[in-house]
């Protein structure tokens, strides 16, 4: 099956049924691609990751689930744990995108060029997501995500969408991709595509933008990384004919 | 050209005029009779531009006043037209089965806490009709505000903490193809 939009890049393993179900209602309600999230956070084993991915490779081919990708998100606060995860993990998952919870792994992943996206985080970083960090993630191609879900933790609704708004519109100004996942892990909270275009149509982004955010950029990262993880790929430019 | 540059230059010339035939006097070049007729005629003459002057700004003015009136009324024309309406089919997934009152609160209560008296004012959401059997049902809203209200359904599941989900599964312009929507499209 062809790669169409629109995709849903973030909806989180939970457990096989759950997440089967899940991906099932999310192809009945418009998406054509899906991204299957596992989370990885620092006190966790690597082992478990890789048996967690294995399991999800195995539900992928048992029931023959096209345009479904895997991808790991990595939630950590320090620089090494990240270099060292990106080292061992990368040439596993069609995607990896990270949640970093200082400055200095902010700025980290958004120099890294094995990270494709970094998730917009809301709590303490919001107002790191500035100039400089834009020009970080403008250099090395990295999308800014936004999960529909995980946004509404705290209480502070007013706070978060001054602050997502200010976020959004800077990185429309630096020409940084945007996209809009619903970070969903049971059909109690998944959202159709329009409802993810909506958050962004809410906050003032015009809405061939938001089209974008859910179908376009999203496809594009995961034809980058099919194609540099086929043997046929040797470096940016560069591939075996 | 603008006419207080012209008035200007039509005052310059004027007060030459009147300067011309002073200093014309004073060097007796002519008579008194002459110059008082000249003078007066000069003053005349100055006092009309000015007059001219005057009815200049008040037409304009009184145009742009007029233009901005008749485009206060297009405007007020544009919000007196009837709004066009959109019609949501929606489903409510949660584990025991709501009734149509309890979805009427949620769906009110959602756009109101998101938008506020005003938005929801100019939303203008309407439950039009809700099937308890298949908790699917239909939702009426501005076609302007169809984003704010897909928005704020979206809420539903963060707002009763992944108890109640409303997911908006089409949206049309007529009630008669939303009944349709709500008979055939399946996707349990």
């Amino acid at each position: 099956m062809k790669l169409q939009g629109p995709a849903d890049f973030c909806v989180y393993f939970r457990n096989v049924e759950e997440t089967l179900r899940t991906i099932n209602y999310a192809f009945k309600i418009g998406f054509n691609t899906i991204v299957i999230s596992l989370t990885f956070k620092e006190e966790d084993d690597l082992k478990n990751l890789a048996s967690k991915a294995h399991e999800a490779k195995s539900v992928i081919k048992k029931y023959n689930l096209e345009n479904v990708f895997l991808r790991a998100h990595l939630i950590g606060s320090s620089i090494s744990w990240f270099k060292n995860c990106l080292r061992k993990i990368r040439y596993s998952f069609h995607v990896v995108s990270a949640k970093p919870l200082t400055v200095d792994s902010l700025r980290f992943t958004g120099r890294d060029r094995r990270i494709d996206v970094i998730v917009y985080e809301n709590k303490n970083l919001s107002r790191f997501f500035d100039k400089s960090q834009m020009r970080l993630m403008k250099n090395t191609e990295t999308a800014l995500e936004i999960q529909f879900n995980s946004l509404w933790s705290s209480s502070n609704y007013k706070g978060l969408i001054f602050n997502l708004r200010r976020t959004l519109s800077l990185a429309v100004r630096s020409n940084i991709p945007i996209i809009v996942s619903s970070g969903s892990s049971s059909l109690s909270n998944i959202k159709t595509p329009y409802q993810l275009m909506s958050l962004l149509t809410i906050l003032g982004i015009p809405y061939p933008y938001a089209k974008l955010a859910v179908s376009t950029i999203p496809l594009s990262i995961i034809k980058r990384n099919i194609h540099r993880l086929s043997k046929k790929h040797v470096e940016t430019g560069v591939d075996i004919v | 050209m603008n006419v207080l540059s012209l008035f200007i230059a039509l005052l310059i010339v004027e007060l030459t005029f009147i300067m011309a035939t002073t200093s014309l006097f004073i060097f007796n070049a002519i008579e008194l009779p002459v110059f008082a007729t000249l003078t007066i005629l000069g003053l005349i003459v100055v006092i009309l531009t000015f007059t001219l002057f005057k009815l200049f700004k008040m037409i304009i003015l009184t145009n742009k006043i007029l233009l901005k009136v008749k485009g206060e009324k297009v405007k007020l024309k544009e919000a007196l037209r009837k709004p066009r309406k959109r019609y949501i089919v929606f489903q409510v997934v949660s584990e025991k089965t709501l009734s149509r009152d309890e979805v009427k609160s949620i769906i009110d209560g959602l756009i109101k806490e998101t938008f506020g008296l005003i938005g929801s004012g100019n939303i203008n959401a309407k439950l039009i009709s809700y099937d308890e059997n298949n908790m699917k049902g239909i939702l009426r809203c501005v076609h302007s505000y169809r984003d704010a209200v897909l928005f704020a359904l979206a809420m539903a599941s963060v707002k009763t903490k992944d108890k109640v989900n409303i997911i908006p599964l089409k949206t049309t312009g007529t009630l008669r193809k939303a009944r349709e929507i709500v008979k055939t499209l399946s996707i349990d």
